[in-house]
C-alpha cells in the first residue's frame, strides 16, 4: 500500500460517519434526493482533491456541515430537477416518499395542503434563505450554535433569518389571503386571548 | 406595539411565550392574528419535518465516486443514475431505475418503459419518478410482480394495490423488488387518476450477484472510470 493509500484510507475512515449527516442536511438544502448525492459528492471529489488534515480537526462535524454550507450557497445552481417541495421519505408504508396516505378528512387535506405550501414556498427561497431556514428552523440550531459553525457574525445570521422568514411569510399569505376565522382563534387562544 | 413592529416580532423571535405588548396588539388586530396564527403553523411544519431517509449504500456510493471522479481531473464529476447504478451494483447493494414521466397535464393513455438488471436474493429499490403538474387526489395505484419476485413486505402477492396522492413536483415510489436467481418478467406500475391510466413497465431480470459484478466491471471500464 503506498503513502497515497494510506492517506485516502484514513481520509475515508474519518469522514465516513458522518456521510449520513451530510446526506440529510443536503437533502434538506436541495429539497431532493438525486441533487442532495451529487451536492455531497461535490464536495468529497473537493476533498479527495485538496486533502486536508481531518484527523488534525477537533471539530471534524461542524467543519463539515460549514463546508457543505458554502458549497451549497455559494456554488450550487441547480438543476434539471423541479424542486419537490417535500421531505418526506416513506410516510405510505414504506412505499411512497409523497403521498399523504388514503384520503384523509378535511381538515388532514388542509393541513397536508399548507405543509405543501411551506415547502414550496421554502424551495423558492435563495439558497442562502433556504439553508438558514433548515439549519435554524427545521433543525433546531440556535443562532449562536450557527455562529460558531458558519463562521458568520450573529447580526449577519439575524438579519438573514429576518428576511428569510419575512419571504417566507410573504409568499404564503398571498397564498393564503383568508385564515378561517376559527382557526385563528384556535390558535390565539393558547397564548390566553 | 403596531402591525409593523408585530410583524418584525414574528420573523425574528420564537413564537412561545409573547410580551403583555403582543398579545394585546393580538387581541385588539384580526390581521396580525392571522399572520401570528400562520406564522406558527409554519414554524411547526418546519420544525416536524422527518429526518430525510438515507439511501442504502450511499456512504459507499459517494466515496467511491467521488473518489474516481477526483483520480480524473479532466472528466467532469460523474453525475447520472447509469453510474450510480453501476457503482452500486458493483458493490452488490441496491438501487434501480428512474422513469421520469411529466404529467402536465395529466391525461390519456401512457406508457414508458425500462430495462433493469437485479443482484438475485438482494432487495433492490425500484424508484419510479413521477412529475405532477398539479396535486393529484385519489388515485389509484396498482403494481404487478412477475413470478419470481416480490415486494418487500408483501411476500406471495403478485399484485399490490392502493390509493393515495401525488403532491406538485416530483413523487418517488419506492419498490423494493426481491428477486430469486434467473427471474425475469414485467414489473409494471399502474397510476389511475380520473378514469385515465398510465402504466410505467420494467423489464426486471435477476442475476447472480458475481456475474452482475463483471458485466459492472466492464461497464466502468468502458467508462474509464477503473
Ligand atoms: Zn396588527
Amino acid at each position: 500500500m503506498t503513502g497515497n493509500d494510506d492517506r485516502r484510507v484514513e481520509f475515508e475512515a474519518l469522514v465516513r460517519p458522518h456521510l449520513g449527516m451530510l446526506y440529510r442536511l443536503a437533502y434538506r438544502f436541495t429539497g431532493h434526493s438525486q441533487d442532495a448525492e451529487d451536492l455531497v459528492q461535490e464536495l468529497m471529489v473537493r476533498l479527495y482533491r485538496s486533502p486536508r488534515n481531518l484527523a488534525a480537526m477537533p471539530t471534524l462535524r461542524r467543519w463539515l456541515v460549514r463546508v457543505l454550507h458554502n458549497l451549497f450557497v455559494d456554488q450550487w445552481r441547480h438543476r434539471l430537477h423541479t424542486p419537490f417541495g417535500h421531505l418526506h421519505p416513506e410516510p405510505w408504508d414504506g412505499l411512497f416518499e409523497n403521498v399523504a396516505g388514503v384520503p384523509s378528512p378535511e381538515q388532514e387535506a388542509h393541513a397536508a395542503d399548507l405543509r405543501r405550501q411551506v415547502l414550496a414556498a421554502l424551495y423558492n427561497l435563495s439558497n442562502e434563505h433556504r439553508a438558514l431556514l433548515v439549519l435554524h428552523d427545521v433543525e433546531g440550531r440556535s443562532l449562536p450554535e450557527l455562529t460558531d459553525v458558519l463562521h458568520l457574525p450573529l447580526g449577519t445570521l439575524k438579519s438573514r433569518l429576518f428576511r428569510a422568514r419575512r419571504k417566507l411569510r410573504t409568499a404564503l399569505s398571498e397564498r393564503n389571503p383568508s385564515a378561517r376565522p376559527d382557526v385563528v382563534a384556535d390558535e390565539v387562544s393558547q397564548y390566553g386571548l | 406595539m403596531d402591525c409593523n413592529r408585530l410583524h418584525t416580532y414574528l420573523d425574528t423571535e420564537p413564537l412561545v411565550a409573547p410580551p403583555a405588548e403582543v398579545l394585546e396588539h393580538l387581541s385588539q388586530c384580526a390581521s396580525c392574528r392571522e399572520a401570528w396564527a400562520l406564522a406558527g403553523k409554519v414554524q411547526r411544519i418546519l420544525r416536524s419535518l422527518p429526518e430525510p431517509y438515507v439511501p442504502l449504500g450511499f456512504e459507499e456510493r459517494v466515496l467511491i465516486l467521488s473518489r474516481r471522479a477526483s483520480e480524473h481531473r479532466h472528466h467532469r464529476v460523474a453525475r447520472g443514475w447509469a453510474l450510480a447504478l453501476a457503482a452500486t451494483l458493483l458493490l452488490g447493494i441496491s438501487i434501480g431505475i428512474v422513469l421520469q414521466w411529466a404529467a402536465a397535464p395529466m391525461g390519456g393513455y401512457q406508457l414508458r418503459t425500462g430495462a433493469i438488471l437485479v443482484p438475485a436474493d438482494t432487495a433492490t429499490v425500484v424508484r419510479i419518478a413521477l412529475d405532477a403538474a398539479h396535486p393529484l387526489h385519489h388515485v389509484g395505484f396498482t403494481v404487478n410482480v412477475p413470478q419470481g419476485m416480490q415486494l418487500q413486505g408483501h411476500p406471495g402477492e403478485q399484485q399490490v394495490a392502493w390509493s393515495g396522492e401525488l403532491a406538485q413536483g416530483r413523487n418517488v415510489l419506492n419498490l423494493r423488488l426481491v428477486a430469486r436467481s434467473g427471474a425475469a418478467g414485467t414489473l409494471e406500475t399502474a397510476l389511475h387518476y380520473a378514469g385515465q391510466d398510465n402504466i410505467f413497465k420494467v423489464q426486471v431480470v435477476a442475476i447472480e450477484d458475481e456475474s452482475l459484478r463483471g458485466i459492472v466491471r466492464r461497464l466502468l471500464a468502458r467508462m474509464k472510470l477503473v
